[in-house]
């Protein structure tokens, strides 16, 4: 189904644009409130932040703003009615997603293996948390993906003015954006 | 306004993985943080969070509305994590 859009609408329309911000706000605060904590219990952040691997942190990014690059060409071919090249771009950006996600899974294991889990120390506390609610976002965007590789693919004919692709996209990059502020945060800071 | 090429969005996501290759190298090579650490980590964060917003999430083509919504969120978040550091 086709919606009709407003100029003052933001791009994959209003309603996505509203859980982006609930999250971003979300996260903002989680940020704000890691780096406070932090002060207060420096010497405990600045210890606990040396058991995180950083190469694993940078594989993660490198995979999701790769990502993020191929779903944002397979909106451009979108718009250019080219309905292979949409779905080879889409399907290029849930592998990487799914990549990031089995990344983050091996990440996951080696501290769950070395006993840092929630409950050791305030940082973790918050490396858990999140990043765990991070990856939920990422799971969510993947299956919205997913859902409109076959849509796409289903589509006849195919309609490059459905918001829906737009609006799963725009979830997508959010995850990015939350990406980028949380990796020099809990990793290099 | 005139829609993000795809040869801007590659040119972005080429400054997005140069940015945060100097972000990791550099959190590699001084690991005792100097002064320059945290404004360096933090504005090649905010570069990046605008450059996806803008050229990914095709914030370029949305009202003013959203754009300077989004500024001040970024702006927000990255002065508040720099007067916490």
């Amino acid at each position: 189904m086709e919606q009709e859009k407003h100029p003052f609408d933001p791009p994959g329309g209003m309603m996505i644009w509203l859980f982006i911000w609930m999250e971003l706000l979300v996260f903002g605060a989680a940020f704000l409130t890691f780096a406070y904590i932090r002060k207060s219990e420096y010497s405990v952040f600045v210890e606990a932040q040396k058991h995180l691997n950083q190469s694993l942190g940078l594989g993660n990014t490198i995979l999701l703003l790769t990502s993020g690059f191929a779903i944002a060409v397979a909106n451009k071919r979108y718009e250019d009615h080219n309905k292979r090249q949409t779905l080879q771009f889409l399907w290029g950006g849930i592998g990487l997603g799914t990549a990031f996600l089995v990344l983050k899974s091996v990440e996951y294991s080696q501290k769950i293996t070395k006993g840092l889990t929630t409950g050791t120390n305030a940082f973790f506390d918050f490396y858990w948390l999140l990043t765990a609610f991070h990856a939920a976002h990422v799971l969510v965007g993947l299956v919205l993906l997913v859902y409109m590789a076959h849509k796409i693919r289903r589509d006849k004919p195919f309609s490059s003015e459905d918001l829906s692709f737009k609006g799963s996209s725009a979830w997508w990059h959010m995850c990015d954006l939350v990406w980028v502020l949380l990796f020099p945060l809990l990793y290099l800071w | 306004m005139k829609p993000t090429s795809i040869l801007t969005q590659t040119t972005t996501w080429l400054a997005l993985l140069c940015f945060t290759c100097v972000s990791f190298f550099f959190a590699d090579q001084s690991p005792q943080r100097t002064a320059l650490s945290h404004p360096l980590l933090l504005g090649l964060a905010g570069a990046k969070f605008w450059g996806i917003s803008y050229y990914f999430m095709e914030l370029k083509e949305a009202h003013l509305f959203w754009k300077v919504l989004m500024a001040l969120f970024l702006g927000f978040v990255v002065v508040g994590l720099y007067i916490l550091r």
